[in-house]
């Protein structure tokens, strides 16, 4: 079984310092952003597929992070800290004994990931939302 | 002693959870502002009533007087900044006039 991992959210294309050589396309972002992941399966509906399993893997920091088992085919989420994110998903059956994974689809592989509807690698990189617009407050009122 | 007016710097807090604190930034004379300029840590505490961070800007400024260019960055538990909030041409003013002299009673 193959998952096709479709991305929409309203990032937009920037340098990543330091990281140029890699070929996956990068969507940027802030880890304030809301993020919505979308995903398919082309054979259609398994009978074998219970629901679906989804981590974040931030390359940078070493960390793996559950994100959610959902049965739905999207989700939406935010990058819980600043750098490249890639995403994995696994399908899950429960056999009546245990629970059976497929194996790791990962965004960054263009065998189960698309962009612009092609085969192609991708990741995140989230960064820090800016602040609010700095206001200037004299208690005591008056000018400068 | 002199009475020096207070200034607030003010601003919304950034939406990222990973924020821990922010650095204020400062240049004078127009030069321009950059991630090493003269900065200063001012926390990351919002006031409840604005939910704002708000900054006395008296306990900040190494020169008290004179036209300003400030900007805000938030910052990461790991130290990375978000781009900079920037005002420019902050005119502000900390140094209290002479005191007076020849103080006669008539």
């Amino acid at each position: 079984m193959a998952l096709i991992l479709l991305l929409s959210n309203t990032a937009y294309s920037l340098t990543a310092d330091g990281f140029e050589g890699f070929s996956h396309y990068t969507y940027y972002g802030t880890t304030a952003d809301n993020i919505t992941l979308g995903w398919d399966q082309p054979d259609g509906f398994d009978v074998l597929t219970d629901d679906y399993e989804i981590e974040l893997e931030n390359p940078e920091r070493n960390i793996i992070i559950p994100l959610i088992i959902t049965l739905e085919r999207q989700t939406t989420f935010k990058c819980s800290m600043t750098g490249h994110w890639i995403i994995r998903i696994r399908t899950r059956h429960w056999d009546g004994t245990e629970y059976k994974y497929s194996k790791w689809a990962l965004s960054t592989d263009p065998l189960f990931a698309r962009v612009n509807n092609e085969p192609h690698g991708w990741w995140i990189f989230a960064w820090i939302a800016s602040t609010g617009p700095i206001e200037i407050y004299s208690p005591t009122g008056g000018g400068p | 002693m002199a009475l020096i007016k207070s200034k607030e710097l003010r601003f919304t807090p950034s939406a990222s959870p990973d924020v821990v604190t922010n650095k204020l930034y400062i240049t004078k004379n127009g030069i321009p502002l950059t991630y090493d300029s003269e900065s200063y840590d001012v926390g990351n505490t919002i006031d409840l009533d604005t939910q704002k961070v708000h900054v006395d800007l008296r306990s900040f400024l190494s020169q008290k007087d004179g036209i300003f260019d400030l900007a805000i960055a938030a910052i990461d538990d790991v130290g990375n900044e978000a781009d900079m909030m920037v005002m420019l041409a902050v005119p502000l003013d900390f140094v209290a006039p002479d005191v007076v002299s020849g103080l006669e009673l008539l």
